[in-house]
């Protein structure tokens, strides 16, 4: 029986020393890393005592108001810079993961490669949602080139001066391009009253209320009356709108007179009658949406009312080619530059690739003089000894735009493009 | 009962690799190039070729001119040649009656040849159910004569017959980037080409339209602009900027890509138009080495 006396002695010491010891955890470990008692919140800022003018800040960061600096960092180690618990450009999506909806039509780069950190301070600020600086600011510190243009405007567009985000959500936009808010036309009919007579009076009583407003009004401001595109075509300039399009008190009055190139042709005959003297046509320009599959009909930030720069114009349909250019040893600073016409004509030619020249020495050498006296032979009367129904010319050894190799070279090295012509010396 | 159901599997397993496999083994096999006509006079950047049974026609676009050759028994001979006064032919075909028909780039009608070789003038299309412009870009003619015309500006294939009156319009699909050229497979069914999405079409059941075959191969070719379709229904492309063959299954799966770029026999810089014979060798019109070459599909 003494037995079973030390049997119930040591079960209720036992149960006593449990009770006493969950009773006193909370005391002892606070969270994942045990804290001491009352540390929570603290500890971190008793090292990190900058931290204390950051917690003066208007808008702190949910996590560090509740001090759970290891919400985001590691206090022991870490495989990532600052102790953080995950990599810079995924912590943030470990809360905020709804910030880029799935299928989104237009996200912001920063935000597609985790780099919340270019606009916002992960700990406080003094402006709302963290940002490093309030509105516009904030975003012309990366969009520098529309900065420039938009300070330069004669003609200022209202919600730009104010904000961007009158316009762009600042993360992802689920159904527009460009990160928009809503649809182009949506946008501006918030703000215009399309219902008014100064607007239709404006627009010549066409129904452009149904249309993309963007075809000619710079939404960023322009120096042009009513924000329009730097580049004007001439019927808008003279208000003459039923030069292309049908009547305004007609059924339908945006619809075209005519379609692809026998609109444009009415006024442009001669460059019309030129183009199409020639052999080799640049063929969209004859399909059925002709001109303006490259040109704007009503206006453009883009000279020669091209609908973009060159390069992604020509791009859209030639990617290859554009790419070709980007995996380039060697830049060709033409097609760097997106100055494709320097070689190519774009409506037509009577040349092949649409050469402004027949000979492409000639062409080369419209920048590149020395190649026109002192060079490996090259010319109509040297033939290229792999092929006698061609001759040697710049093209036989370089490809314009670009290979992956130096000089846009077809072949990795001088001695194997050579050998190519030169057998003999081939090792 | 077993036996049979086993002999049935591997003849079924048997059957079912190998056209597959046919196709992904092809050896496309270099057998004769053509640089020079009956003259000696060297071709100059030639754009199209069709196959007529042992002769093949080739339009030498840069010196306005056709040419027939014919290539039996291994053995090329000149056979003749067609003057075009300025004429700048990029796409040709021929007809079952030997009457040649081609494509002028710049004139963009089509001029025709009769069988002898008389010049018979261009086209004129009758019947035509609108009155907007017609822009060819390509066509083709099928075992009746009938001509299919790729019209790029109405958007739309037109069938006509071999005097131009109208037979029937198919529309172009939506939502295309550019299509170049078109083919008619053994059946009379027209595929098309888009340059831009690296595409190939098909006309639907219906026959009313066209409808993508497979699905976009701008990963395996730069800008294809010529097509055409052998016996087996296999289509061929020439991937004109990326200087290749490429090969595309009855289903619209890529199955390979053949022959690089350059400038010695066997090897393509910038081809155009091509054309597939009875004896299943393929022309190519080898634009910028001003060549044509003639390859053998093996298998």
């Amino acid at each position: 029986m003494p037995h079973t006396k030390y049997r119930h002695t040591l079960a209720f010491l036992l149960l006593a020393g449990t009770a006493l010891l969950s009773a006193a955890s909370p005391v002892r470990a606070e969270g994942k890393f045990k804290l001491q008692p009352g540390a929570h919140g603290k500890i971190c800022l008793t090292c990190h005592v900058e931290f204390s003018e950051k917690m003066k800040k208007k808008f702190i960061h949910t996590p560090l108001t509740q001090g759970e600096c290891s919400g985001c960092h590691n206090p022991h180690t870490s495989s990532h810079a600052k102790l953080m618990a995950a990599g810079t450009d995924s912590i943030c999506y470990q809360c905020h993961d709804q910030l880029v909806p799935d299928q989104a039509r237009s996200a912001h780069k920063v935000v597609q490669e985790g780099k919340c950190v270019s606009c916002h301070d992960p700990h406080s600020s003094d402006n709302p949602a963290n940002l490093l600086e309030a509105g516009k600011k904030l975003c012309f510190g990366c969009h520098k080139e529309l900065a420039a243009r938009i300070e330069k405007n004669k003609f200022k567009h209202a919600p730009v001066e104010k904000d961007c985000l009158g316009c762009h959500t600042p993360h992802a936009s689920a159904d527009n391009d460009q990160l928009l808010k809503t649809d182009v036309k949506s946008l501006c009919l918030k703000c215009h009253q399309t219902d008014q007579a100064s607007f239709k009076t404006r627009h010549l009583n066409y129904p452009v209320e149904k249309s993309r407003c963007t075809s000619c009004h710079d939404p960023h401001g322009s120096s042009q009356g009513a924000i329009l595109y730097d580049n004007v075509h001439q019927p808008i300039v003279n208000k003459m709108c039923n030069q292309c399009h049908n009547e305004a008190q007609s059924a339908e009055p945006l619809g075209l007179k005519k379609n692809g190139f026998e609109l444009c042709q009415g006024c442009h005959y001669e460059m019309m009658n030129k183009t199409l003297n020639k052999k080799r046509m640049h063929w969209p320009l004859l399909d059925k949406t002709g001109c303006i599959n490259c040109h704007s009909p009503h206006a453009s930030p883009v000279s020669g009312l091209l609908k973009k720069p060159m390069l992604p114009l020509c791009g859209s349909c030639h990617a290859d080619t554009i790419s070709r250019q980007e995996r380039s040893q060697t830049p060709h600073p033409p097609v760097a530059d997106g100055d494709c016409t320097a070689c190519h004509s774009p409506h037509a030619s009577d040349n092949l690739f649409f050469m402004n020249e027949a000979s492409t020495v000639t062409v080369c050498g419209n920048c590149h003089d020395w190649q026109t006296h002192s060079t490996h032979p090259i010319g109509e009367k040297v033939l290229d000894p792999r092929n006698q129904n061609i001759t040697l010319q710049c093209m036989s050894c370089h490809r314009t735009h670009g290979t992956e190799y130096k000089h846009f070279m077809y072949f990795p090295d001088t001695q194997t493009l050579c050998v190519q012509c030169h057998e003999k010396y081939r090792r | 009962m077993r036996k049979l159901c086993i002999s049935f599997s591997i003849l079924f397993l048997l059957l079912g690799a190998s056209f597959p496999a046919a196709a992904e083994t092809a050896k496309i096999k270099h057998l004769v190039s053509v640089y020079v006509d009956g003259d000696g006079k060297k071709l100059q950047y030639p754009e199209g070729v069709a196959c007529q049974g042992d002769s093949f026609l080739v339009a030498d676009t840069g010196n306005s001119r056709i040419l027939r050759y014919s290539y039996k028994n291994s053995t090329l001979a000149a056979e003749g040649q067609f003057p075009l006064e300025n004429g700048y032919p990029i796409v040709i075909q021929v007809n079952s009656k030997g009457e040649i028909y081609y494509l002028d780039g710049k004139e963009r009608r089509i001029g025709r040849f009769g069988a002898a070789g008389e010049p018979k003038g261009f086209m004129k299309f009758t019947g035509l159910p609108e009155t907007e412009t017609v822009m060819l870009r390509s066509f083709r003619i099928d075992g009746e004569n009938n001509l299919y015309l790729l019209d790029i500006f109405s958007e739309r294939v037109v069938r006509v017959n071999s005097e131009g009156q109208f037979m029937e319009s198919i529309p172009l699909p939506e939502n295309y980037g550019f299509f170049s050229d078109l083919a008619l497979d053994q059946r009379g069914k027209v595929f098309l080409v888009d340059s831009i999405n690296a595409a190939v079409y098909a006309q639907n059941e219906q026959g009313d339209g066209f409808v993508l075959l497979g699905k976009n191969m701008k990963e395996y070719m730069n800008f294809p602009t010529g097509i055409s379709i052998d016996r087996a229904g296999q289509i061929f492309l020439t991937d004109q900027f990326g200087s290749g063959l490429i090969l595309i299954g009855r289903d619209g799966s890529f199955l390979g890509r053949k022959i690089a770029m350059g400038w010695i026999d066997s090897l393509l810089f910038y081809p155009s138009q091509l054309c597939i014979n009875g004896s299943d060798e393929i022309v190519i019109a080898d634009r910028s080495n001003s060549r044509v070459q003639v390859f053998g599909l093996a298998e």
